[in-house]
């Protein structure tokens, strides 16, 4: 049973803090351990810097359910044309769009990007231990 | 004239008497007639049938031949008070004389002679033994319903075709904190639990009656307005009218809370010994000052590495460890995952600001690694937990020399 | 953020980070370390980051970006109090700063610090 716990607009460099902030509160609510904790609020500060750096607006959404918790960031932005490429060339150069996409990708359980020019959404997901 | 009249009024007489005569004799019902002693001075052939006796031998018999003596004296008072030109009607139940027990209707007119005096009674008698059977069957089969409905510790309810209850088991009101089970009776489930159980309860029962497929030992988890949670495990059948229509449900629950309680409490044991086993195969030893030992045992997958980690930088951290030793030796593999994993450990130990040691790297696993090809990225590795600690030591005092040098 | 704490302790500049920083504060936090350090007088910098408990892949390089420009001015880098989860999520993103020192605390921090300053200076 899936539930909404909590949804953070990304406008500002400053939400990304925000944003992390709530969510690793919320981790630690739910019963996630201090190492999960710091692992999802670092994913969603890789995720939210993201919006802000290339799509300059967008929303975390936070779900939950009994085994755990669903993190979607979502914008309206020009899209990531070459997903494969992005995460690959990552590492190599300077390319922190895909930086931040491997690192949330290793930090979280489930990951799951769609993305177009009419927008981004990364579905994130970390189970409950 | 008046002679011709006389012989046809007469003729008119004696047919007429002939037929009530055949009426009386062919009629089903037993007529009688019982004078005031209740002696039968006459009985039709369904009388005689009825009292079980040859045609024509109930005459001169007496009714208390037929009835026990407590009876006939409560039929005798009946039938003889009735002299006052009423009719009584009542049931008698009598032993006939054919060996079958019957149950009677009896209609009585008392008869009266020209001084008005009593003289006997005509009799009907209906033979009602089969519906009075069927009533005691009846009843017998209601009392056996009621004592298991009295009795019985699952819920037993039977509900129409809108889900109300028509008849339940007094466990069902004891479990709703009701009187009686009249209390129950025209409601629903809505009337007892919370939203969250009646609805999908409600919709279950509306499916089976819809359906006709029945529901089996499904475990639910009742949801009660006073906070209570209990689980139960519940059958429902439908149920047919004479035509086979189905016309409701019949449902059964069990209580199981108990056992889910159970349950709930085993996994949680067993998840708390699975903690501990992990915690039990991830020790971080305090070997000598400040220096910490974890001996990896077994499989490294990465669920396990991650507590590893925990663990080790939690007391690097507390303790102030200026170095870890991962011991190696006692891992059953090495391919280039648990590789990564090992050394992804000993540069957070680094990040953290201890130095990582890795030791029981012996011929085979320094094999697999060259192999492998994969790169140590400067980890110090070393063949024995013995040798790491000689390291270490030799290190401390060096430093420990250096510093007396400058002093 | 407006002001950055900074200590000195003889020749050395020890500069606690204390708060979440967003990108653009952290990028001038960091150029104000440089600019502090770029003084003979400073021979090693020590940036504590033990009250950080979240420390992602952009604080990560910068703070990488941060030692190397410090190292190429000849000072020495040490940085303090990395958290276990830090240090876990860090690994994780890839991020090893290996060619940055590390300590748990400023004690042991300004000691290897003066190691490293006579170390070079030999």
């Amino acid at each position: 049973m899936k539930e909404e716990i909590l949804r953070i607009p990304i406008n500002k460099e400053i939400d990304v803090l925000i944003a992390r902030r709530e969510i690793k509160s919320e981790a630690e609510r739910i019963g996630f351990r201090w190492i999960d904790q710091t692992r999802i609020a670092t994913a969603v500060s890789e995720l939210t810097r993201n919006i802000i750096k290339h799509a300059y607006r967008g929303e975390v959404i936070v779900n939950r359910d009994e085994d755990g918790i669903e993190i979607i960031c979502e914008d309206e932005g020009p899209g990531i044309p070459d997903v494969e490429q992005a995460m690959e060339k990552g590492y190599s150069t300077t390319n922190s769009l895909g930086i931040g996409l491997i690192g949330a990708k290793h930090l979280m359980d489930d990951f799951k990007i769609e993305s177009n020019d009419k927008g981004t959404k990364i579905t994130t997901y970390k189970k409950l231990k | 004239m008046a002679k011709k009249n006389d012989k046809k009024e007469i003729e008119k007489l004696r047919r007429e008497n002939i037929e009530y005569k055949n009426l009386i004799e062919e009629m089903s019902e037993g007529f009688a007639f019982l004078e005031g002693d209740l002696t039968f001075s006459f009985s039709n052939p369904a009388c005689d049938g009825i009292f079980g006796v040859p045609e024509g031998k109930l005459m001169g018999r007496k009714l208390q031949d037929f009835l026990t003596t407590e009876y006939f004296k409560e039929i005798k008072k009946n039938i003889i008070t009735k002299k006052k030109k009423k009719k009584s009607v009542f049931e008698i139940e009598v032993n006939a004389e054919d060996g079958e027990r019957r149950y009677l209707l009896t209609r009585s007119n008392p008869h009266f002679d020209e001084k008005e005096k009593f003289v006997g009674s005509f009799v009907f008698f209906y033979n009602i033994t089969k519906r009075i059977k069927l009533e005691e069957e009846l009843l017998f089969e209601r009392g056996l319903l009621n004592s298991l409905l009295n009795t019985i510790p699952d819920h037993i309810y039977f509900k129409d075709e809108k889900s109300r209850f028509i008849k339940v088991s007094k466990s069902l009101a004891e479990w709703f904190n009701v009187d009686s089970v009249d209390g129950l009776m025209g409601k629903t489930d809505f009337d007892f639990f919370t939203e969250e159980h009646a609805r999908p309860a409600y919709e279950d029962e509306q499916e089976i009656m819809k359906t006709g497929n029945p529901i089996e030992g499904k475990v639910e988890k009742e949801t009660h307005p006073d906070g209570r949670i209990t689980w139960v495990s519940t059958t429902k059948i439908p149920r047919y009218d004479k035509k086979g229509n189905i016309i409701g449900i019949l449902g059964v629950s069990r209580d199981v809370t108990e056992k889910k309680l159970w349950e709930e409490e085993r996994e949680e044991k067993l998840e708390a010994q699975r903690e501990e086993l992990m915690e039990l195969s991830t020790p971080v030893i305090d070997v000598w000052e400040g220096v910490l030992t974890v001996p990896i045992l077994g499989s490294l997958d990465s669920e396990r590495a991650s507590r590893v980690s925990e663990a080790l930088l939690t007391q690097i951290v507390e303790k102030r460890a200026g170095v870890a030793i991962i011991d190696i030796s006692g891992i059953s593999a090495v391919d280039s995952a648990v590789a990564d994993r090992f050394i992804r450990t000993a540069k957070a130990v680094r990040l953290v600001g201890s130095e990582a040691i890795l030791t029981g790297v012996g011929v085979e696993i320094a094999q697999t690694i060259a192999d492998l090809g994969i790169d140590m990225g400067g980890l110090k590795t070393m063949s024995t937990l013995k040798d790491g600690l000689r390291y270490v030591i030799s290190q401390k005092k060096d430093k420990e020399e250096k510093r007396g040098e400058k002093e | 953020m407006a002001r950055l704490t900074r200590m000195h302790l003889g020749d050395i500049l020890v500069v606690p980070i204390q708060e979440e920083l967003h990108d653009t504060a952290a990028e001038e936090a960091g150029e104000k370390i440089i600019r502090e350090a770029n003084n003979s007088n400073i021979k090693g910098v020590a940036i504590d980051i033990s009250a950080l408990d979240i420390v992602d892949s952009f604080l990560g390089r910068l703070l990488q970006k941060i030692a190397w420009g410090l190292r190429a001015m000849g000072k020495e880098v040490i940085l303090v109090g990395i958290q276990p989860e830090v240090a876990v999520a860090l690994v994780e993103l890839g991020l090893y700063l290996e060619d940055i020192n590390t300590a748990f605390e400023l004690d042991s921090a300004l000691e290897k610090l003066r190691e490293m300053i006579e170390k070079g200076s030999e």
